[in-house]
């Protein structure tokens, strides 16, 4: 079984909510820490959020994949690459992906190569107007 | 009578900002970033073309409500199509119910949602152009 995907969409539409669903899934791998923003230009910022959430929080990571894609994540210090991306993300499993709205706000450049290395994408959206309310 | 009530708390909350020596520009500034990226967010066509005009037609959009009223269904199409039909059905006792953020239980006043609707009006249309699909 195999395949790759990103969920993107608006903020405050249900991301999180269809992360939470998917980690119960052990067929799929779905990082153990939501939003890596590897990709995006202030992911550092977001590597050091995440790292103090997981020494805080003590996160349930015991799957072999959810080991893997930690030691990747916060032991990288390569130059971004859709490639990178992919290895850190899969952290050997066959189908994987993740949850991030700000993907959605990706540049073009790397939209353009996810989609060469095939990338399957699922947009969640919600009324633009009533986004509004939520903030 | 009411709005003197709406100013007196607009100064209070100032006030109170500086008391506790929290620069009011900071606090100004950091709203409307925010405020920036979720409009930012919200311009659907722009945002979501520069998907499209990459993927074409090959994206699977989901409505949020459809997470709301069925959410097994909807986590089957999205299992399903991320797995190429390859993965089986999934079943309710494997999902995680809790209640999904519904939004405020208030109304939009029309003095805000009229001009949000004529600020978006594009985005409105396609966000619905993009879920009847």
């Amino acid at each position: 079984m195999n395949g790759k995907f990103l969920v993107i969409g608006a903020k405050k539409a249900g991301t999180t909510y269809v992360h939470e669903q998917l980690r119960t899934l052990s067929e799929i791998f779905v990082p153990p820490l939501k939003e890596t923003h590897f990709l995006l230009p202030f992911d550092l910022d977001r590597k050091k959020t995440l790292y103090g959430e997981f020494l805080e929080k003590q996160y349930n990571c015991e799957s072999q994949y959810d080991k893997q894609f930690l030691k990747s994540y916060f032991l990288d210090n390569s130059t971004k690459s859709v490639e990178k991306y992919e290895e850190i993300l899969s952290s050997g499993s066959n189908l994987f992906g993740e949850c991030d709205p700000e993907l959605m706000l990706l540049d073009k450049k790397w939209i353009q190569q996810l989609k060469e290395i095939n990338f399957k994408i699922v947009c969640i959206l919600r009324n633009p107007v009533d986004r509004f309310f939520l903030m | 009578m009411h709005s003197q009530k709406s100013s007196r708390s607009f100064f209070s909350h100032v006030k109170m900002i500086t008391q506790a020596d929290i620069d009011p520009n900071k606090v100004i500034a950091d709203k409307f970033g925010e405020l920036k990226h979720q409009i930012h967010h919200s311009l659907y066509h722009i945002v979501i073309n520069a998907w499209k005009s990459v993927y074409g037609e090959d994206i699977l959009f989901v409505d949020q409500k459809e997470l709301r009223v069925d959410l097994l269904t909807t986590i089957n199409k999205i299992v399903s199509y991320i797995s190429s039909d390859q993965l089986d059905n999934v079943y309710q006792d494997q999902l995680i119910s809790h209640d999904i953020n519904v939004g405020s239980s208030y109304s939009m006043h029309p003095d805000i949602k009229i001009p949000l609707e004529s600020f978006f009006a594009k985005d409105l249309d396609f966000f619905h152009s993009l879920l009847k699909r």
